[in-house]
């Protein structure tokens, strides 16, 4: 371990709170000896450390590319604000938690991309770093400045900063650019010679400074181009096709204090069969691909022995459509039992499971049950896809109140395209109708009281749905709609929450942004903007001067409604799912037409082509 | 049920892992060495462990304290090689003994620090001007919130020189802190003022000065 930086770090860590965020050496983290590797990998989680050491890609890469005696990966997060002052002060540099070497002695300094509220942290942790922030400005000396992730989709608002792009899933593509970097480092090169390497030869490899954006005069992308020869047109992700082959970990890292997600994690699927409109996640995923019930079984049992962990929980985008849920629950119920270990079981919709089973999960019996009609009329839930209806709610509802279940949550969204009042009172209704569900219930289980929490949320049109063309509700429309919900509520068996914030602007100007954006994010890191996602650290102003000073409308992005036929400036990205498809659902939507999923019966999304999961079941 | 005393070096790093998150560090430790952990009964069963007057943030020992109540009787010292080699790196098991009777951490009134100091001295003798002070206030959390308070009767010796100096203070319900010893250090001796500090405790000790073990 670098004793400069550990004498520096103790005259530091006692001044901050929860120093334990800054140490690493945490059980199952991975010492190396620097002098033996090849390639040294920050992998960089732009968040504090609790919500950072939650995510589950991060553990699967650590521990995958550990296995590798030419790599070590080592972790990074951003340090919180009182750190930051600390480790400014006391010219302390960005390190990774297992050397602490600072991040320029690195090979590749890679951040995942989880939400765009993060970019500002992004810059922010180069430059404690000290690496120059802007791709053209660093030399052969700096690492490679790299990114993926769910945002890295279109990851164009950083792209200045960004050296190159990993699209889709990190297991293959990992292994094949630290095959190709230990190979360049033999033969020599420059980073411009890498770069060009992986391009041209690793599928889901975008390096942005080999493309050229040119705009029209009313501020949309004309064109996008190559400008360096041999590398592709179209980027297209990466998929594992085979789920029961691709690594797990057998240990994860056990951190010292809480976190976010402190327990084992089991991965199920990936993938939603879905296809609610306005879901990012379930378009980009796609196809699903399930692992078996039992190399699931293995893993968990092996990762409680591994970690001693007291709890396990499962991680997919919809728990209940996994296909052998029924196997595995039994499986992972026993196991828990044997082992002292509680379950818990996740986006559950409880109307195509067994009541059995939810009765013996512990979480469920602590916190309630949640639903997610996301709409609060049929009519919009059909323009959504969202394939519940307002009878499913109830029979589930009356189902857990006769076994004495008093805490029910419901999901809605607000800014919804094709979105009239009389769904926002609709919201209210399916509160209202809920609360009647519990009155008629006259089972003698039956709980004294109800809580009925309503909580709501406001849309933001993401690329690569169908709803990549809609416009983004203007805050006083959704201020004006969330008054008017508020005022439908009268009871007080109906908890109303609505986490009203000027954030949701912001996600969505990243969200659909082009390249110029890059220029708003490194003016807003000059002016102190970071952790957006965070209430206390948010500056919505200091955002607004920075568009101001670029010369960007926000609302440009946010709040217009592109034609069909405008070049997006994520149209070199290539997901599987096709543009004619996520069209074609947006007209359906307009129509109130609902789309099967895909077990139902294939809509032919494009997906097919990458040779498995569920479009071969 | 049985219990034991395990005492336990806590060194490097992990003298930043907090009071609270030892407990998480034992359970999980004794899980994965599949020794049988005594728990509470209840619908939130928690595990069953003491930790003796718990050490602040930043602070190192080599005389830790932790009572452990197992479900079934174990060998001493196979109970504290097997859950040894499940202990994340800087944790050291010492000395464990089988034990009864309940608050066996009462009778700990003291404790004894090492405290290792660079940055500008005094050309006086720091250690002797200090003990002559008949009277030491300085602002300490008591129940009644921040108050001034005269620690002098919670400092029961104070020696050293050189930067290197041991220290007992006083440990359990009338306490003090030894991060708070330095600074009332720094506020009495003129002309000194630290610029790093590693404290390390010792041990901790009885009534009459001498430890569990
Ligand atoms: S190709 Fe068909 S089955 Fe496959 S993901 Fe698309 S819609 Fe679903």
């Amino acid at each position: 371990m670098n004793e400069y930086m550990t004498k520096k770090l103790d005259s530091v860590l006692p001044l901050v709170q929860k120093p334990a965020r800054y140490i690493g050496g945490e059980l199952n983290s991975i010492i190396k000896n620097a002098d033996k590797i090849t390639s040294r990998f920050a992998f960089c989680f732009p968040d504090v450390y609790e919500v950072g050491m939650s995510h589950l890609g991060m553990k699967i890469l650590y521990h995958q590319l550990n296995r590798r005696e030419d790599t070590w990966v080592e972790r990074v997060f951003t340090p919180w604000d009182d750190m930051e002052m600390q480790m400014k002060e006391n010219n302390i540099p960005l390190y990774g938690l297992e050397s602490r070497d600072p991040l320029k002695e690195f090979d590749f300094v890679g951040f995942t991309l989880q939400y765009e509220l993060s970019y500002s942290n992004i810059l922010n942790m180069l430059k404690m770093a000290d690496i120059p922030i802007y791709s053209k400005d660093r030399g052969e000396n700096d690492p490679l400045i790299c990114a993926g992730g769910p945002c890295a989709y279109n990851g164009e608002p950083i792209a200045d900063f960004i050296d190159f792009f990993l699209l889709g899933e990190g297991e293959e593509i990992w292994e094949e650019v630290l095959d190709a970097y230990a190979l360049h480092k033999k033969n020599g090169g420059s980073k411009k010679d890498f770069l060009l390497k992986i391009a041209r030869e690793i599928q889901g490899i975008y390096v942005p400074s080999f493309y050229d954006v040119s705009y029209n005069n009313d501020g949309t992308v004309k064109e996008i181009s190559i400008n360096t020869e041999g590398v592709p047109e179209k980027i297209r992700k990466r998929i594992i096709v085979d789920m029961d082959k691709v690594y797990y970990p057998d240990a994860f890292v056990v951190p010292f204090m809480d976190i976010v997600h402190n327990r084992v994690m089991l991965e199920i699927f990936r993938g939603c069969i879905r296809g609610c409109r306005f879901c990012q996640a379930g378009m980009i995923y796609r196809p699903v691909r399930e692992k078996s019930a039992e190399n699931l079984c293995l893993a968990g049992e092996n990762l409680i022995s591994s970690t001693g962990y007291e709890e396990m929980s499962l991680s997919s985008l919809s728990t209940s459509d996994y296909t052998q849920f029924e196997k595995l629950a039994n499986g992972l119920i026993d196991m828990a039992e044997k082992k002292k270990v509680s379950l818990s079981l996740p986006s559950l919709r409880i109307d195509n499971m067994s009541l059995d089973i939810l009765k013996k999960v512990q979480t469920v019996r602590k916190s309630g049950l949640t639903f997610a009609p996301e709409a609060g009329t049929q009519r919009l839930r059909d323009v959504l896809n969202k394939g519940v209806t307002q009878e499913d709610i109830l029979r589930s509802a009356n189902m857990v109140f006769c076994e004495g279940w008093s805490n029910v949550k419901l999901y809605f969204m607000m800014g919804l395209p094709t979105e009239t009042d009389e769904d926002i009172v609709g919201i209210a209704r399916t509160g209202y109708s809920v609360l009647d569900c519990f009155k008629k219930c006259d089972s003698p289980k039956k709980a004294n009281r109800i809580n009925i929490t309503v909580s709501v949320s406001s849309f933001v049109p993401k690329p690569f749905t169908p709803f990549q063309w809609e416009a983004q509700n203007p805050m006083e429309e959704l201020v004006r709609k969330q008054q008017l919900l508020k005022d439908t509520i009268k009871t007080r068996a109906i908890t109303y929450n609505y986490h009203m914030s000027k954030v949701s602007c912001l996600e969505g100007v990243f969200a659909r942004g082009d390249r110029r954006l890059s220029k708003v994010i490194e003016l807003a890191c000059e002016k102190g903007c970071k952790f957006d996602g965070w209430d206390e650290f948010f500056k919505y102003d200091a955002w607004m001067e920075a568009f101001c000073e670029a010369g960007l409308e926000p609302e440009f992005y946010s709040r217009r409604k592109r034609e069909f036929s405008e070049v997006l400036p994520w149209d070199m990205v290539d997901i599987g799912v096709t543009k004619a498809f996520l069209q074609r659902e947006c007209e359906k939507a307009y129509r109130g037409e609902t789309t099967p999923n895909c077990r139902e019966k294939c809509s032919g999304c494009g997906a097919k082509s990458f040779g498995g999961g569920v479009c071969y079941e | 049920m049985s219990k034991y005393i395990l005492k336990f070096e806590k060194a490097d790093s992990v003298k930043y892992v907090s009071h609270l998150d030892l407990i998480r560090v034992f359970d999980r430790a004794m899980r994965r060495a599949q020794l049988p952990m005594g728990y509470s009964q209840g619908f939130n069963p928690h595990p069953l462990m003491t930790f003796a007057h718990p050490l602040g943030v930043g602070v190192s020992s080599i005389g830790e304290l932790v009572e452990i109540t197992t479900a079934e009787h174990l060998q001493e010292k196979e109970f504290l090689n097997r859950l040894q080699e499940f202990m994340p790196v800087g944790f050291k098991l010492i000395d464990i003994k089988e034990i009864e009777g309940k608050n066996n951490f009462a009778r700990l009134t003291s404790a004894d620090y090492k405290i290792n100091i660079e940055g500008k001295f005094p050309e006086s003798d720091l250690v002797k001007s200090f003990n002559k002070l008949k009277e030491i206030l300085i602002d300490k959390k008591t129940k009644s919130g921040i108050k001034e308070t005269d620690i002098r009767p919670f400092i029961l010796s104070f020696e050293g020189n050189m930067g290197v100096y041991m220290a007992r203070l006083k440990t359990g319900a009338e306490n003090l802190k030894p991060e708070l010893f330095v600074k009332a250090l720094e506020k009495y001796i003129p002309d000194f003022s630290p610029e790093w500090v590693q404290i390390l405790r010792v041990q901790l000790n009885d009534g009459e000065g001498n430890s569990l073990f």
